[in-house]
């Protein structure tokens, strides 16, 4: 019976969805409470599931009915496909913690988005989001789970179009699907060749229990298939080089950004990789290639972090460098340690947004220039900025520190240079953390607006409260129940050896100096006078352009494709239409041409006839002569 | 059970009825009688699956005995399922027909359900002097449509839909008469079917690319597809959405049905060729699409690609017959067909609605209309979703389908790699220009010189709605209709 249940932590929110949208505007706060309840529905199924789970220790299968039907013929088989969930240690837990973190957000909409004119349609998608996100924690089809990775990408779609009246909103919004479609056609592409290759497309339960490794190695398909699935993770993560999107989606309402862009859509792509862990692991070059990509978008993001002005967009640049952080450790074995850290990301980023999102909501800019000295009037906001940025930081106790450490000493352990990239990336990730709570909270009012803010509501105050206390506690609460081993993997527990203590002393040391070098820069000139130095400019310029990589694609992407349109549509349109247009004026200038025969006048007939016969008596005799 | 027939006899009596009342009465009419033919034919769907028997049925004309025809009528799953798109399909076009035909409106129903007989019984017989007869019956009653109801190049359009098809029905027609005088001496198809392929070379590739070339006019596949762009968008909406939900579908039916199985080995030595041809044609035709302003041009285009998808999906299926593969295939070409039917219908009607609420069709003249005309731009944004295979949609699951079927295959040649590539091409432009089309239609702002009369009532979006709500619940069940492939 509990089996059942867990339906409805996917649906509940899903069905719910064209209700809002059709009755909302007609619903007190635009249907905002009925989404609340639809989600609080789905946050009890999946604590009741998870009970189920966590109690049994045993992982469970529960199946639906037939979406593709088998086809047979005399020559063979190809096996079709059920809608059906996998309900393991894993995916319960993410969906709790999916459940959780909605569940807060969607409380701080009510007051965040009061009284916009599209409110219905907000609380529409975002539930269509929550249950789509749903469905694809829960997927144990691999394409009712491709099925759902579409939904939230359509979601954030049209979430992050959200205000599209403003032409750059539009215009981010298609970027953002345009950029995460590439990844799903490899994502796809790994799937239907898993499908056809052996005949049948394993559940996610099988890969689970490794019942296809032997088959995959026997195919060859032991590395390819994961690359191809990676492909989809990276552009849902956001990794690079399909990392473009993200910066441009803070477009979207911040509630939205919190939501999709830092706690739950962006991680589908690490979530996907966890979830396939026992695949990716049959060979050694997946994960490699998972670690680098990682790294390497870990430490990329975290410099482009340093130079923007617009708040979400450092925070953006941020929840990019994390993610690849989430990669490189699934890239060096640690996947509980990466879901881990996702999770606690999910709660500390998701609060610094909401933080950003306060200080947006009451000052009406998201330009840190515009702001400053905010910290004694929004004391809450200010509290959750610098909590979430210490535990994304990995500043013991918060929960960072808990996931973070192990995927540093583990790199450590395993690859210098991977580890050289992580610690650079944390190094970053205090420099601009430092940054946004300098420019935002501290010093002095650099506007009017910043000048006469008001505290926060109380509304916006609870979800904060809540992610506060989350944060702060999920790590050592996690720790101490020694939770991560039931995801699954190895997990590298907090050091007791001197080397490794000495190696977080180390690490923490380099984080913090991060953010002192910052806050030297700030106060002292010397650092002043190199940022303002030519090569200073020149670096600046480069990392504000995000290293021109968006003009590269839009360059190639608009111009190769719309003159290869206008080339395409002269040819179809000049030269196959116009040989139809042709034949049909041949036709009607032959016509013409016979006409002229038709004068009406007998005598001329009367000659036809007569020339005509005549013609062909001499034909008869010369043919018999 | 003698139910096939009625299919056909209905909309004929229908018709004619339609033409006897004052207008108001005509449309009712209208309604009830595609109503009758839907749930019939729901029905006889609905039997088909569970008792999975082909239903045959036989009448005999006097008269034709002699030149060994008879109306056969053969429901097999390809047949009942394209008949079960015809009548539900005619139902949303005489739905849609309330709001967007204005005038001589009982002429215009008894076009219609003329056009309805023509359709269903060219997909119900199976003897090829019917055959024709069907296939001709369907001609002049578009052309009047067309010519009557359209818009303002319609005489040329309706001028050349007609010519250019009807040369393709001639050539299909000495085709037919080739394979009697030689061969069949009947008919029937299965007379075709088993005495052509005893034919020698010439006389079997000169047959084949007779009926080839008629139904890949009829399909269409590029470089026969010009007539399409203009019929389609000077027809009336409800026009044209017979023409690329049902007649389209007319093609696919040909090549599935006659041109392939009955001279298999001369298509499969000719499929390196056409599936090229298909698959090039799905990547050029998107790009030409790109580039169009007007938006059921843009609608129109996007159909031709869809059909050549399943023109590869159907030779490809023959070309490896003895695989599970080749069943894989076929019923991803049936889908597409079906699919794209109610997604392509739902778009036309769309667009029919903006020219009349806002007076033009042009994508750079629209904008804003999700903020001004809300409960069309939800309309549009589902059917755009639908059109580019958002998974939840028909869509989805045809493109599933025939990936499914070509990925495997493409380990064992370069070509099916490069059909393969070129597919997956044309379906990220068409992503890409749709929802470009999107941005700029239902989002953005709206322009100044746009006037909007008011947004789209309910009735006028009920069928789009409707045909919307079918793809849905295909894409999340297709186990409906794919239940009677396997």
């Amino acid at each position: 019976m509990i089996k059942e249940i867990a339906w409805l932590i996917i649906l509940v929110p899903l069905l719910v969805s064209p209700f809002i949208l059709v009755f909302g505007r007609k619903l007190n706060a635009g249907g905002g409470y009925v989404a609340i309840g639809a989600v609080f529905v789905s946050l009890i199924a999946s604590i009741l599931t998870a009970n189920e789970i966590f109690a049994s220790g045993n992982s469970s299968v529960v199946e639906g009915f037939q979406l593709i039907p088998d086809f047979k013929s005399s020559f063979g088989e190809i096996k079709g496909l059920t809608w059906s969930l996998y309900l393991d240690n894993l995916s319960i837990t993410t969906a709790l913690i999916v459940a959780i973190v909605s569940l807060l957000i969607f409380i701080f909409s009510l007051e965040y988005m009061k009284g916009d004119p599209g409110l219905a349609r907000y609380f529409a998608e975002m539930s269509f989001f929550v249950g789509s996100m749903q469905g694809l924690v829960l997927s144990n089809n691999l394409i009712m789970l491709y099925l759902f990775w579409e939904f939230v990408g359509l979601a954030s779609y049209l979430l992050i179009g959200f205000w599209h009246e403003r032409e750059v909103v539009a215009a981010a919004a298609r970027k953002a699907f345009i950029v995460t479609r590439i990844g799903d056609v490899f994502f796809l592409a790994g799937i239907t060749l898993l499908w056809v290759k052996l005949g049948y497309l394993p559940t996610v339960a099988e890969i689970q229990a490794g019942l296809i490794n032997q088959v995959l190695v026997a195919l060859g398909l032991s590395t390819i298939i994961p690359l191809l699935f990676f492909g989809g993770s990276i552009g849902k993560s956001a990794q690079f080089p399909l990392h473009v999107w993200l910066p441009d989606a803070m477009e979207g309402p911040t509630t939205v950004s919190a939501l999709i862009h830092s706690a739950t859509m962006v991680a589908a792509g690490v979530y996907l990789v966890a979830r396939l862990y026992v695949m990716f692991s049959i060979d050694t070059i997946p994960l490699a290639v998972v670690g680098i990509i990682g790294a390497v978008t870990s430490l990329y993001a975290g410099i482009l972090g340093i130079v923007s002005n617009d708040i979400k967009r450092v925070l953006a640049y941020s929840t990019i460098s994390q993610l690849g952080l989430m990669m490189l450790a699934l890239g060096i074995g640690l996947p509980s340690a990466s879901m881990m850290h996702l999770y606690a990301h999910a709660f500390s980023k998701a609060l610094m947004f909401l933080s950003a999102g306060a200080v947006i909501h009451e000052l009406g800019t998201r330009n840190m220039l515009e702001m400053g000295g905010l910290a004694s009037k929004m004391k809450i906001a200010y509290y959750s900025m610098i909590l979430g940025g210490l535990s994304i930081m990995g500043i013991p106790p918060l929960s960072g520190f808990f996931t973070k450490e192990p995927i540093l000493e583990e790199s450590f352990a395993k690859n210098n240079l991977l580890f050289i990239l992580g610690i650079l990336s944390s190094f970053f990730t205090a420099i601009y953390w430092m940054r946004i709570v300098q420019s935002t909270f501290l010093g002095k009012a650099r506007s009017m607006k910043a000048e006469e803010v008001e505290p926060e509501n109380i509304i916006m105050k609870i979800p904060m409260f809540g992610f506060i206390v989350l944060t702060i506690g999920f790590g050592i609460s996690a720790f101490l129940i020694n939770f991560p081993s039931a995801l699954g993997g190895e997990y590298m527990m907090i050091p007791n050896e001197l080397n490794a203590i000495t190696l977080d002393v180390i690490i923490l040391l380099i984080t913090i100096s991060g953010a002192y070098l910052y806050y030297q820069y700030y106060n002292a000139h010397w650092m002043k006078g190199f940022v303002d130095s030519s090569i200073g400019k020149i670096l600046y310029k480069i990392l504000e352009n995000g290293y021109y990589f968006d003009y590269v694609y839009e360059g190639v992407a608009k111009y190769a494709g719309w003159i290869l349109g206008l080339a395409a549509k002269f040819f179809d349109d000049k030269i196959i239409d116009g040989t139809v247009n042709r034949i049909g004026q041949a036709a009607k200038i032959a016509g013409n041409v016979i006409r002229k025969i038709q004068t009406g006048n007998l005598e001329q007939y009367i000659f036809y006839v007569f020339a005509t016969a005549s013609f062909l008596m001499i034909l008869v005799l010369v043919f018999l002569i | 059970m003698t139910m096939l027939i009625y299919l056909i006899v209905i909309p004929l009596i229908f018709s004619i009825i339609s033409l006897l009342f004052k207008d108001k009465t005509s449309r009712l009419i209208t309604i009830i009688s595609t109503l009758i033919t839907m749930i019939l034919s729901i029905y006889i769907w609905y039997n088909f699956l569970f008792q999975k028997t082909i239903i045959k049925e036989n009448y005999i004309v006097t008269g034709l005995n002699s030149i060994n025809s008879s109306l056969y009528l053969y429901g097999d799953a390809v047949s009942l399922s394209l008949v079960l798109l015809t009548a539900i399909i005619m139902f949303f076009v005489a739905l849609s027909s309330l709001t967007l035909i204005h005038h001589s409106i009982r002429t215009y129903n008894f076009l219609i359900l003329v056009t309805q007989t023509g359709i269903t019984g060219t997909f119900l017989v199976r003897d090829f002097l019917f055959f024709f007869i069907f296939w001709e019956v369907v001609l002049i009653p578009m052309f009047f449509l067309i010519d009557i109801w359209g818009d303002e190049r319609r005489h040329y359009a309706a001028m050349k839909f007609l010519i250019y098809t009807h040369i393709g029905s001639v050539i299909m027609l000495l085709g037919i008469f080739i394979g009697y005088a030689y061969a069949a001496k009947s008919f029937s198809f299965d007379a075709y079917f088993s005495n052509v392929a005893m034919l020698d070379t010439f006389l079997k590739t000169l047959i084949f690319f007779t009926f080839f070339i008629a139904f890949a006019i009829k399909m269409p596949i590029p470089p026969f597809h010009t007539w399409l762009p203009d019929a389609h968008v000077e027809a009336p909406s409800p026009v044209s959405v017979i023409l690329a939900s049902l007649l389209l579908k007319m093609g696919g039916y040909g090549m599935l049905r006659i041109a392939y199985p009955m001279l298999t080995d001369i298509a499969n030595s000719y499929f390196v060729y056409i599936s090229l041809l298909a698959a090039v044609s799905t990547v050029y035709i998107s790009y030409v699409a790109m580039t169009q302003d007007d938006l059921k041009r843009m609608i129109a285009y996007g159909s031709i690609t869809q059909m050549s998808l399943a023109m590869l999906a159907i030779a490809s299926s023959f070309n490896q017959l003895n695989t599970p593969i080749a069943n894989l295939l076929y019923t991803a070409a049936i889908f597409i067909m079906i699919s794209h039917g109610f997604i392509i219908g739902a778009l036309f009607i769309l667009s029919g609605v903006i020219k009349e609420r806002a007076g033009t069709r042009m994508i750079s003249k629209l904008g804003g209309l999700n903020s001004h005309m809300p409960k069309f731009s939800f309309s549009l944004i589902l059917a755009t979703l639908g059109d580019i295979g958002l998974p939840g949609t028909s869509g989805f699951i045809a493109e599933l389908l025939i990936i499914v079927g070509l990925i495997r295959l493409i380990t064992s040649s370069m070509l099916y790699m490069t059909l393969t590539i070129l597919i997956l091409l044309a379906l990220v432009i068409t992503t890409c220009y749709f929802l470009q089309m999107l941005k700029r239609v239902s989002f953005g702002k709206k322009k100044e010189e746009l006037v909007i009369n008011s947004d789209a009532t309910y009735l006028e979006i009920a069928a789009p709605i409707g045909m919307m709500l079918i793809s849905i619940i295909l894409g999340i069940a297709p186990i409906v209709i794919l239940l009677g492939f396997t």
